[in-house]
C-alpha cells in the first residue's frame, strides 16, 4: 500500500504547485495585457522584486512572522471542519488589550526584555483564544454558523480596539490616531537594523514547532484529524466532538492572539491599526496551500508573503494597484482545494500501480 | 428634537436599510436551501461596477442594470462551477471570491480610469430616479417618510413578496426547501441537488446585485472601492437571525437600518464615534445569541410535546 500512498502525497504537491503556477500565469499574463508595464519590468519587479534588496526581504520576513502563526492555528480550526474566521478581528483586538496593560499600569516600568515580550504574548493569547470561544461555543451549544458571528465579530472587534486607542492610550501629540511608542521591553527588536526582520521569528519558530508536535504527535491532533475529516466516525467511535472542536479553535484563537502580538509589536512602533489587517484571512489561505497540516505551513506562508510583497513592490514601482494579488489569490484557491483537479490522472495512477502489484503477486486479473 | 428630524431619521433609516433587505433577501433564499451565502459581497461589488460602466456606455439605465446583473450572476455561477463539480469547500471559494471581487474591482476600475479610489469624471453613470408615491405622499408624516425614495427601495419591498412567492408557492421553491431540509432525502426522489443549489445562488445573485447597484447607481452615481463596506455579511446576519423567513429578514433589515441611522445621527452629540460604531455589530452578536438560543429552546419544546403527543396515541392504541 505504501506506493498508493506515495501516488497520493506526490498528486498532493502537483496539485499545490501546478495550481501556484497556473494562478501565477494567469496573473502575469493579465498584467501584461492590462496594463501599459513592459513585460520586462513586470519580470523585474514582481517576479524578482522581493529579493533585490535586503529592505524588501525584510519586508517579506516581516509578513512571514505572522503569516506562520495564523497559519498553524488556522490549521487547527479549519483542520477540524470549522470556520471560525474571528482571527481576523483578534490581530486587532488583541493587541489593544495588551496596549492598555503596557501604558495604562506600571508593569512595565522595570522588567527586562524576555519578561516584557512574555507578558504581552500571554496577554494577547489568552485574549484571542477567549474571543475564538465565542463563535464556537455559538456553534456548539445553540446551532448557529460560526462563520456569520465571527464575521460580524471581526467588525465589531474593529471598532472596540479603535474605541480602545481612542479613549484609553492615544498619543495626542500624533496628527493620526495612534498609540506612544512601544518602550524597549514592550517591542520585539530588529535583527537587521533597517529591515522588518524582528524577533518575533522567534515566537514563530516555536509556535510552529509546538503547532507539529500537537497535530502529528499528540493525542488531540489525531483526534481533531478524525473530527474533521468524519465527524459522524468520530462520534460513533466515542469521541467527544464537541469538546474537541472546541479545544481545536481555542488552540486556533490562541494562535491568531499570537500572531497579533508578532505583527503589532514587531512591525511597528506604535500600536496603529485603523482598517482589519486581512491577516486572519491570509492565514485561512496559508492553512489551504499548507493542505491543513502545520508541517507545511512556513512554506505555504513564505509563498503568500513573496506574492504580497512583490505586488507591493511592484505597485511602489509601476502603480498597478496591490489588490490585483487578490484576484491571483481565488484563482490559487480555486485550484489548490479543488478535489476533482487532477483528481482522474491520479486514479488512474492508483489503479495502474494496483494492477502491477497484483500482478506481482501472481493473482489472476 | 423635531417632527421634521425624526422624519429625516426614518426617512434615512430606511435608505440605509435598502442594501441591507436586499443581501438579506439574497441569503434567505440560500439559506433556505440550506446553503449559507458568504459571497453576497462580491456579488454587489462587481454589479456595481459593471452597472456603472454599462449605464455609462450606453446611457440607458435598463441595459445598466441588466449588465450588472448578468454580472453578477456569472461570478455566481463561477462560483458554483467551483464549489459543485470541482468540489471546492463553497465556504472557502466565497471568502476567497470576495476578496478577489474586491480587488478585481480595484483593478478594472484602474485599468478604465487610472483611479483606484471611485469613478467619478470617468463614467456619468445614469441614476434610478427617486420616485413620489401619488397618494402616499400627501399623508403628512407617513409620506415624507416613505415616499420619495430610490427607486430600488421600492423594487427592495416588491422583492419581498417576490422571494416569498418563489419560496413558498411555487415548485421551484419547494424543491429549494426540500434540498435544504434533506439534499439526500430529495435527491432520492429525483431532485438533483447541484441543480437546484445552482439555481437557487442565480437566483440570490440577481437579487443581491440590485442592492450592488442600489449603492452606486442609487444613493450614489459612482462607484467607490469597497463601497459595500460589509453590508453583505450585516445582511446575511439578518437572514440568519430570521431563521430564513423573507418577511422577517426585510424587517430585520430595517432595524439594522434604524440602528446604523441612529449610529450616523448620534455621531454628532456624542465622540465616542468608534464605539458607536461597533454598537450595531454587537447588537447583531447578542440577537443572534438571543434569538437562536430562544428558537433551541421552542425546537425542544416541540419535540418535547411531539413526544407526548405519540406516546398517547400510542397508549391509546393499545
Amino acid at each position: 500500500m505504501k506506493k498508493v500512498q506515495r501516488v497520493e502525497a506526490l498528486f498532493e504537491l502537483l496539485r499545490v504547485v501546478l495550481g501556484l503556477v497556473i494562478a501565477y500565469i494567469i496573473t502575469l499574463v493579465l498584467i501584461i495585457l492590462t496594463s501599459d508595464v513592459t513585460p520586462q519590468e513586470v519580470i523585474t519587479n514582481f517576479v524578482l522584486g522581493p529579493f533585490t534588496t535586503p529592505r524588501r526581504f525584510g519586508q517579506l520576513m516581516g509578513k512571514f512572522i505572522p503569516y506562520v502563526l495564523g497559519g498553524c492555528g488556522m490549521c487547527f480550526i479549519y483542520g477540524c471542519g470549522r470556520f471560525n474566521l474571528v482571527g481576523e478581528g483578534i490581530v486587532n483586538f488583541a493587541p489593544a488589550v495588551a496596549c492598555i496593560v503596557l501604558f495604562n499600569t506600571p508593569i512595565f516600568n522595570h522588567v527586562p526584555w524576555i519578561v516584557g515580550v512574555g507578558i504581552l504574548l500571554i496577554i494577547c493569547c489568552a485574549v484571542g483564544g477567549g474571543l475564538a470561544m465565542i463563535p464556537a461555543i455559538g456553534r456548539e451549544k445553540l446551532k448557529i454558523s460560526e462563520m456569520v458571528t465571527s464575521i460580524i465579530m471581526n467588525y465589531m472587534l474593529l471598532y472596540l480596539s479603535l474605541w480602545f486607542l481612542k479613549s484609553l492610550f492615544a498619543d495626542r501629540s500624533q496628527a493620526f490616531l495612534c498609540s506612544p511608542m512601544y518602550p524597549e521591553n514592550g517591542s520585539f527588536f530588529q535583527l537587521i537594523p533597517g529591515t522588518n526582520l524582528h524577533a518575533g521569528i522567534f515566537v514563530s519558530i516555536i509556535g510552529w514547532i509546538l503547532a507539529c508536535l500537537m497535530f502529528d504527535r499528540m493525542r488531540i491532533g489525531v483526534k481533531l484529524r478524525i473530527c474533521g475529516s468524519n465527524g459522524m466516525f468520530a462520534k460513533y467511535s466515542g469521541l467527544n466532538t464537541t469538546k474537541i472542536v472546541l479545544i481545536g479553535q481555542l488552540i486556533g484563537g490562541i494562535y491568531a492572539g499570537a500572531a497579533a502580538c508578532v505583527d503589532a509589536f514587531g512591525m511597528y512602533t506604535r500600536y496603529q491599526y485603523s482598517v482589519l489587517t486581512n491577516i486572519g484571512m491570509d492565514a485561512l489561505v496559508v492553512a489551504v496551500i499548507a493542505r491543513k497540516k502545520p508541517i507545511y505551513v512556513p512554506l505555504a506562508a513564505f509563498v503568500l508573503a513573496y506574492i504580497r510583497t512583490s505586488a507591493v513592490v511592484l505597485n511602489l514601482s509601476t502603480n498597478i494597484p496591490i489588490e490585483f494579488v487578490n484576484m491571483m489569490q481565488a484563482v490559487l484557491i480555486l485550484f489548490v482545494a479543488a478535489q476533482h483537479f487532477l483528481q482522474k490522472s491520479k486514479e488512474k495512477a492508483i489503479y495502474k500501480i494496483s494492477m502491477e502489484e497484483s500482478k506481482e503477486k501472481g493473482a489472476v486479473v | 428634537m423635531s417632527l421634521e428630524y425624526i422624519e429625516t431619521f426614518l426617512f434615512t433609516a430606511v435608505r440605509i436599510a435598502t442594501p441591507i433587505m436586499y443581501v438579506a433577501l439574497c441569503s434567505t433564499i440560500a439559506l433556505q436551501g440550506g446553503l449559507t451565502n458568504m459571497a453576497a459581497e462580491s456579488m454587489m461589488l462587481i454589479s456595481a461596477i459593471t452597472g456603472v460602466i454599462f449605464s455609462a456606455i450606453s446611457q440607458n439605465l435598463l441595459i445598466g442594470i441588466l449588465a450588472g446583473m448578468m454580472s453578477s450572476i456569472l461570478i455566481t455561477l463561477f462560483l458554483c462551477f467551483a464549489a459543485f463539480v470541482m468540489k471546492v469547500d463553497l465556504y472557502l471559494m466565497s471568502i476567497a471570491l470576495n476578496t478577489a471581487m474586491s480587488g478585481a474591482t480595484i483593478y478594472i476600475m484602474y485599468v478604465l480610469t487610472g483611479n483606484k479610489a471611485n469613478t467619478a469624471g470617468y463614467f456619468a453613470s445614469l441614476q434610478m430616479p427617486n420616485i413620489q408615491i401619488p397618494i402616499i405622499k400627501d399623508i403628512p408624516i407617513i409620506g415624507n417618510i416613505l415616499s420619495g425614495h430610490n427607486g430600488f427601495t421600492y423594487l427592495a419591498i416588491i422583492m419581498i413578496f417576490v422571494v416569498w412567492f418563489i419560496i413558498f408557492r411555487t415548485k421551484l421553491g419547494l424543491r429549494i426547501r426540500a434540498v435544504g431540509q434533506n439534499p439526500q432525502a430529495a435527491e432520492s426522489v429525483g431532485i438533483n441537488p447541484s441543480k437546484i443549489y445552482t439555481i437557487s445562488f442565480v437566483m440570490a445573485s440577481a437579487i443581491a446585485s440590485l442592492g450592488g447597484m442600489f449603492l452606486s447607481m442609487g444613493y450614489q452615481n459612482m462607484f467607490i472601492r469597497d463601497m459595500t463596506g460589509g453590508k453583505g455579511f450585516i445582511g446575511m446576519a439578518a437572514a440568519t437571525i430570521a431563521g430564513a423567513s423573507p418577511v422577517g429578514s426585510a424587517l430585520l433589515a430595517v432595524v439594522f437600518g434604524v440602528a446604523d441611522a441612529v449610529t450616523h445621527y448620534s455621531k454628532l452629540y456624542i465622540t465616542d464615534a468608534q464605539f458607536l460604531s461597533a454598537m450595531p455589530y454587537i447588537i447583531t452578536t447578542v440577537l443572534l445569541f438571543i434569538l437562536s438560543y430562544i428558537r433551541l429552546k421552542n425546537s425542544e419544546h416541540d419535540m418535547r410535546k411531539r413526544k407526548a403527543a405519540a406516546l398517547k396515541a400510542h397508549e391509546e392504541n393499545v
